[in-house]
């Protein structure tokens, strides 16, 4: 008995004697953490990284009884501080809070277009190497700077509302959501370049946002440093203020900007961790075809089809292969592309048959190449960045030639790459109609 | 000591077969005769007995006046009184005397009297003193005839004894609602009802000095290993003790380990509960005064079955068999969980569910640990009140505790609204384990998760689970490993995780044969 | 009959949980390795050669069905040389120990508890997996069947709800052999030991075994359910990183599980799969602690609990008098010396034991 009494004391007292000599290193009570939803991240002065932080009032958000009464509604903060590295711009914001900023809750990093421009990697790697970062984040380029904080719709936490802008964008055939492990794969990868969503909108002043839309103006300065939008600081070449792209920007009916309101209208292209350009609205959907990577769209068609002018198409699934051909010297790209459509509005006088399907199938065919050849085009004389992974197709084909390659597909090879799409759609059906109720 | 003896199944009457063996715990000494002289009788006996005042004697004449004298002895309270007076003292009184013959009065008129009466009253012959304090003391009655040293004992017990209710501790839907009454003999004849073989046996055995409490070994010959028979045999007779009011005490007493946290042997009111384990090759031991029979070896997956599950059809009782072990990992690790996601790892935890968690705890001023601790003694508490008290205030209590208090303790900021739920859930869930004394266990057990949780996060907590786990698996009952399963056991039938679908009647049998489709018994398994 | 309380399966599940907990700490010898995409085709050549190193252990186990290495070294080899090559092994697994402790501590205070002195995790974790030597063998064979089944779970849940986020892009798997044979071969090197490593272990277990003749089979099967693990979750690996940043990744396992994106809630899994992994890490301690402390015990005549005190208070006491850091010792057991280390210990050792026992069975038949 004795034995066994005696095992168990000892036991009981090693635990003890070892749990009292460890403290509580990494214990953090919830309440002490200041909720961090999303970075911005954006080019300070003198190469100064200026890391913007969108701290979410839980007490504000919390449903239910609480034992705190809420005075205000206000939703969230933003915070915004400089530093040469990422991780000290944080620190740098946390002199001023009482609380810690949490930053296991983020979901979405924001670049501004100047940062990016400059180079994105070595501020990609504090998400990548610290363990607290989620390496499942959506990153985003919001070509007026990264200190956005948008103004809440529909979502109650600001920084959701632009995830969910993208998702709702990536299921419309307008953009990617690219996370940080895709992004950094493809960095690493030789052969493909990274592309993100782009985000467009205006900055907003305020520092706090108040939910249901309404906006108490900032009264400290230090807290941020408002960059109100103007025209002259848009970047060149891009999205010219009266782009029919930020229309949605513009309050109804006022033509008044809008603050902190953003939308998703297509991509943002890479070379190598430099942003180079966007691809919005048709363009994107162009990339979107070859790469594979559309989830859904509505075509509009100009329709093939006498006394109709034009047919929403409706994209179901798609299904894309590259295929290098190699003879000799000469490389050739073949594009495949196979879509599964559904006719899904059509303006009166549309019979459906075997020969108008067909002729709409032709008329989507040669729709989507055009697409796809005009994005391409651009892609591959402006922005000299191959976002398809051709180069990797040719890698897997033989990588013998691509060694040789490598150095200067992106510079000479990829620009002056031919490349043949061939595109075969498929009509499955036309909705819940037969034909033209006449 | 005694050694227990296989007895002839089917036989009610099996006390007198014992009766030589038996007696080895209460009187180490040499067999007293008895006197012949009835006065002397009568006067030892008293004084064996302190002269204690239930003890009835009944002083009569057999075959009237002038006849022999004869005495009756019983305890008062312990054999039916009326029962003695007209079964034993009436009929003898009214024997005739050409009945009783000239020479009987100086044959030997107690063997006469068993003969003729011992068909109706079971009488057994009594040789010594002992016999007979044992004969009274197990609430018969003895007969004493002047000038013989044979007493006789009559089988007329009639002390006070529940009937046989529904169990409360085991309660089931579908299946019996017979319980185990606090008398062995009954309890004995509810399992003999379920397993009407032969095979089934039912060995004697006395434990305590004092109290000589009767303890039944029963286990099905050439089911049962004989190893691990002869092992409990050899425990049970090695107990020496004073007092062995319960079987809680002889289960301590015969367990392989000092301090345990699972309850290693199982025990159960539910007489179907000790007869399907003794189908499966286990022994169980009935104990008298105790309502509660052991059934030994026990494994840890004992725990979640409960004998409703054979009782229902296969994929309810497989469904509801998982839900018990998710309320088992649930009851112990939720707070534990709760803890280290609360306080370490915050990103695990869904942006809505955080922001209301961090808000409902920021007006709290404890520590998250300590509160967790007091919230879980708390509930602790009132589930002990609520045991204690009488069931209608019992009830009130549990419901002015739970609700009441925690509502309060919410409001008025003592305790976050997440932490009462999740310790309030991991409680309820702790009922769902069908053992009484696993579930206690297991509420204890969530104490030093709590403590590691709070200290090292999840990997203290799965630190914790492992070493919990090296722990089980080191258990032994009965040389059957705690966490054996299935085959390892060399039981005769036995499903650890799940239970298997009990075989229906072969289809194409069925539709050779117009009669209509048997199922096998549910315990059949 | 006393001591032989394992079954095949337990044996089975001993053998293939070491290994496949060992990955998350020792997967980058694969993918850090200029195999890139054909990582994984190193990991199925590791597990063909691995079998046919643990069948030469399990082999040589099965021969001796009675006696542990300690005892059956000294039969084959004579007395003196016996004891030394016993010492040897036990000391290989010692070694074993110590670097896993070390390893893990530093792991898990990069990636779960970061403010956590290591030695804190590493004492904790010896603690556990002495407490699990201590019990012996069959306690240890049957928590090795539950959390083989935890561990089963958290791989499949991890791989599942990986592949549901749509993390994985299998192209990358695709260019077989662009490199030749050289860097997959190089790289099949260090995981190939690893399963000698646990499958050497039958070494110590087989006396324990109820039915030791099917041994080498139960071993044989562990080392293939070990293999299959590991080549899954190195392809699933390279496809989810890309080879390059795959050789990046301190543990991709953990990476991955950082990866996951499900339906917004299975996100940060990392920190319930990956420690359930880091911890059945315990039970490898544990057994190579019993292993060590038995082959001692049989090659010097002791009782292995006494040796298992030692072994316990060596470590502990090497971390509290902070005399050298066991946690921190880092050239001294870099995983090239490490591989060195144990290619020596299986060719080496256990073969020339297999060898000579294989010549003198020869011999006693002609």
């Amino acid at each position: 008995m004795s034995p066994i009494r005696w095992r168990v004391i000892r036991w009981i007292f090693l635990v003890a004697g070892l749990l009292s000599l460890t403290g509580c290193w990494d214990r953090r009570e919830t309440p002490e953490l200041a909720i961090v939803g999303s970075i911005g991240l954006d080019a300070g002065d003198e190469g100064r990284v200026l890391v913007s932080l969108e701290v979410i009032h839980a007490d504000a958000l919390a449903r239910g009884p609480g034992p705190v009464s809420v005075p205000s509604k206000v939703v969230a903060w933003v915070f915004r501080e400089e530093g040469r590295t990422v991780l000290n711009a944080i620190r740098n914001v946390e002199t001023r809070t009482s609380r810690r900023m949490f930053v296991g809750q983020v979901n979405t990093v924001i670049f501004g277009q100047n940062l990016a421009r400059q180079g994105i990697r070595r501020y990609l790697d504090v998400f990548e190497r610290q363990s607290q970062f989620r390496r499942s984040l959506i990153l985003n380029v919001c070509d007026t700077g990264a200190g956005l904080l948008q103004r809440p719709l529909i979502e109650d936490i600001p920084s959701r509302t632009l995830s969910g802008q993208a998702n709702t964008a990536l299921y419309a055939g307008k953009t990617v959501v690219v996370t940080l492990n895709e992004f950094l794969r493809t960095l690493a990868e030789p052969g493909i370049e990274p592309v993100t969503s782009h985000t467009a909108g205006r900055q907003t002043r305020d520092a706090m946002v108040k939910r249901l839309g309404e906006s108490v103006r900032q009264k400290n300065p230090s807290v941020m440093r408002p960059q109100p939008f103007t025209a002259d600081e848009m970047p060149e070449g891009e999205l010219p203020p009266d782009s029919p792209v930020l229309d949605p920007l513009r309050e109804a009916g006022t033509g008044e900007e809008m603050e902190g309101i953003t939308v998703v209208p297509g991509i943002a292209v890479f070379r190598g961790d430099r942003l180079v350009g966007f691809l919005d609205g048709a363009e994107a959907r162009g990339y979107l075809w070859a790469a594979g990577r559309i989830r859904g769209a509505i075509l509009e068609i100009p329709s093939p089809l006498p006394g109709i002018e034009v047919l929403a198409l409706e994209v179901i699934r798609v299904q894309s292969s590259i295929e290098p051909q190699i003879s000799g010297q000469k490389i050739r790209i073949k594009v495949t592309i196979g879509a599964l459509l559904e006719i899904s509005e059509v303006p009166v006088g549309f019979v459906m048959s075997q020969d108008t399907v067909g002729r709409i199938e032709e008329a989507a065919n040669e729709f989507i190449r055009r697409e796809v050849y005009r994005t391409l085009r651009r892609v591959q004389r402006e922005y000299k960045s191959d976002i398809y992974g051709f180069g990797q197709a040719v890698y897997r084909k033989d990588p013998r030639l691509w060694r040789r390659l490598e150095d200067d597909w992106n510079r000479h090879i990829f620009p002056h790459l031919e490349v043949q799409v061939q595109v075969r759609s498929n009509i499955r059906s036309s909705a819940l109609l037969l034909r033209d109720p006449r | 000591m005694a050694k227990g003896r296989r007895l002839q199944p089917g036989m009610f009457g099996f006390r007198k077969r014992q009766r030589n063996d038996t007696g080895g715990q209460s009187g180490q000494s040499q067999p007293r005769p008895l006197p012949a002289k009835l006065a002397d009788s009568l006067q030892q006996i008293r004084q064996e007995f302190h002269d204690a005042s239930d003890l009835v004697v009944k002083q009569f004449c057999i075959g009237g006046i002038a006849a022999r004298k004869a005495a009756v002895l019983y305890l008062e309270g312990m054999a039916d009184g009326k029962a003695v007076k007209e079964a034993v003292i009436e009929p003898l009184m009214l024997w005739a005397r050409p009945q009783l013959g000239g020479g009987a009065l100086r044959g030997n008129l107690p063997e006469q009297i068993r003969q003729r009466l011992s068909p109706a009253q079971n009488m057994i012959n009594l040789h010594s003193m002992q016999e007979v304090a044992e004969q009274l003391l197990e609430g018969n009655s003895v007969l004493l005839v002047d000038g013989f040293s044979v007493a006789l004992g009559t089988e007329n017990r009639g002390f006070p004894k529940r009937a046989v209710e529904a169990p409360e501790t085991e309660v089931v839907v579908r299946g019996p609602r017979e319980g185990f009454t606090e008398v062995v003999r009954d309890s004995v004849a509810l399992v003999r009802r379920r397993l009407k073989t032969p095979g089934l046996v039912v060995e004697q055995m006395r434990v305590g000095r004092r109290s000589v409490t009767d303890v039944r070994l029963l286990y099905l010959a050439g089911v049962a290993r004989p190893e691990l028979v002869r092992e409990v045999r050899r425990r049970v007779q090695a107990i020496d003790v004073d007092m062995a009011p319960e079987s809680g005490i002889i289960e301590q007493l015969i367990s392989d380990y000092l301090l345990w946290l699972f309850p290693l042997i199982q025990s159960t009111e539910r007489p179907d509960t000790v007869a399907a384990s003794l189908a499966e090759g286990r022994v169980a031991l009935l104990v008298d005064h105790s309502p509660f029979a052991l059934i030994m070896p026990n494994t840890l997956f004992q725990f979640f079955s409960t004998a409703e599950d054979y009782y229902q059809q296969y994929l309810v009782s497989l469904m509801l068999r998982l839900i018990r072990l998710g309320a088992f990992a649930i009851s112990t690790f939720i707070t534990a969980i709760y803890i280290a996601s609360s306080s370490f790892h915050q990103e695990l935890i869904p942006l809505p569910l955080l922001l209301n968690i961090a808000a409902s705890e920021a007006g709290v001023p404890f520590p998250l640990p300590i509160t967790a601790v007091a919230i879980e003694l708390l509930l602790e508490v009132l589930r002990e009140a609520g045991i204690r008290l009488p069931r209608q205030v019992g009830q009130a209590v549990s419901i002015v505790g739970a609700i009441v208090l925690g509502q309060a303790a919410v409001q008025a900021g003592f305790a976050s609204a997440g932490l009462v739920i999740v310790a309030a859930l991991g409680t309820i869930a702790s009922f769902a384990i069908p053992n009484f004394e696993a579930a206690v266990a297991v509420r204890l057990l969530r104490f030093p998760f709590i403590l590691l949780a709070s200290v090292l996060g999840f990997y203290g907590l799965f630190l914790g689970a492992v070493i919990l786990l090296f722990y089980l698996s080191s258990l032994q009952c009965f040389g059957v490993p705690f966490l054996s399963s299935g085959r390892a056991l060399m039981l005769s039938s036995y499903d650890p995780w799940t239970r298997s679908p009990v075989r229906p009647y072969a289809p194409r049998e069925r539709i050779r044969q117009a009669t209509p489709p048997r199922r096998r018994q549910g315990s059949d398994r | 009959m006393k001591g032989k309380e394992l079954s095949p399966s337990q044996i089975t599940a001993m053998v293939a949980l070491p290994r496949i907990t060992i990955m998350m700490m020792f997967m980058p010898s694969i993918t850090r390795g200029n195999a890139l995409h054909d990582g994984w085709l190193a990991a199925l050549i590791s597990v063909g050669a691995g079998l046919i190193l643990a069948a030469l252990a399990a082999g040589l186990a099965a021969r001796f069905p009675d006696d542990g290495f300690g005892h059956f070294s000294k039969v084959v080899l004579g007395r003196l040389l016996g004891a030394v090559a016993a010492l040897l092994l036990a000391s290989f697994y010692y070694l074993l120990v110590i670097m896993w402790v070390r390893q893990l501590s530093i792991l898990v205070v990069s990636v779960i508890l970061e403010r956590t002195p290591g030695w804190v995790v590493g004492l904790s974790m010896l603690v556990a997996g002495l407490y699990g030597a201590f019990l012996g063998p069959g306690p240890l064979g049957r928590a090795a069947v539950v959390l083989m089944l935890l561990v089963g779970l958290s791989v499949v849940v991890g791989l599942t709800s990986l592949h549901g986020s749509g993390a994985m892009d299998f192209s990358y798997l695709k260019p077989v052999l662009a490199r030749g044979w050289r860097p997959v071969m190089v790289a099949a090197v260090s995981p190939t030991f690893w399963f000698a490593t646990t499958a050497s272990t039958s070494l110590v277990l087989t006396r324990f075994c109820t039915r030791p003749q099917e041994v080498p089979r139960a071993v044989l099967k562990g080392t293939l359910i070990s293999g299959l693990v590991l080549v899954l979750l190195v392809a699933a690996a390279i496809s989810t990183f890309g080879p390059r940043k795959a050789a990046e990744q301190l543990s991709p396992v953990h990476s991955m599980a950082r990866t996951v994106f499900l339906m917004g809630i299975m996100e940060r899994v990392d920190i319930v799969l990956f420690t359930i992994w880091i911890v059945a890490i315990a039970f490898d301690l544990a057994l190579f602690l019993f292993a060590t402390a038995t082959v001692v015990g049989d090659a010097l005549g002791v009782r292995w609990r006494s040796v298992l005190g030692f072994l316990g208070a060596g470590i502990a006491a090497v971390a509290s008098l902070q005399v050298l850091d066991v946690f921190t010792l880092g050239t001294l057991l870099s995983i090239p010396a490490t591989a060195m280390v144990m290619a020596t210990v299986h060719v080496g050792l256990v073969g020339i034991v297999f060898l000579v026992a294989a010549i003198r069975r020869q011999g006693e038949r002609t």
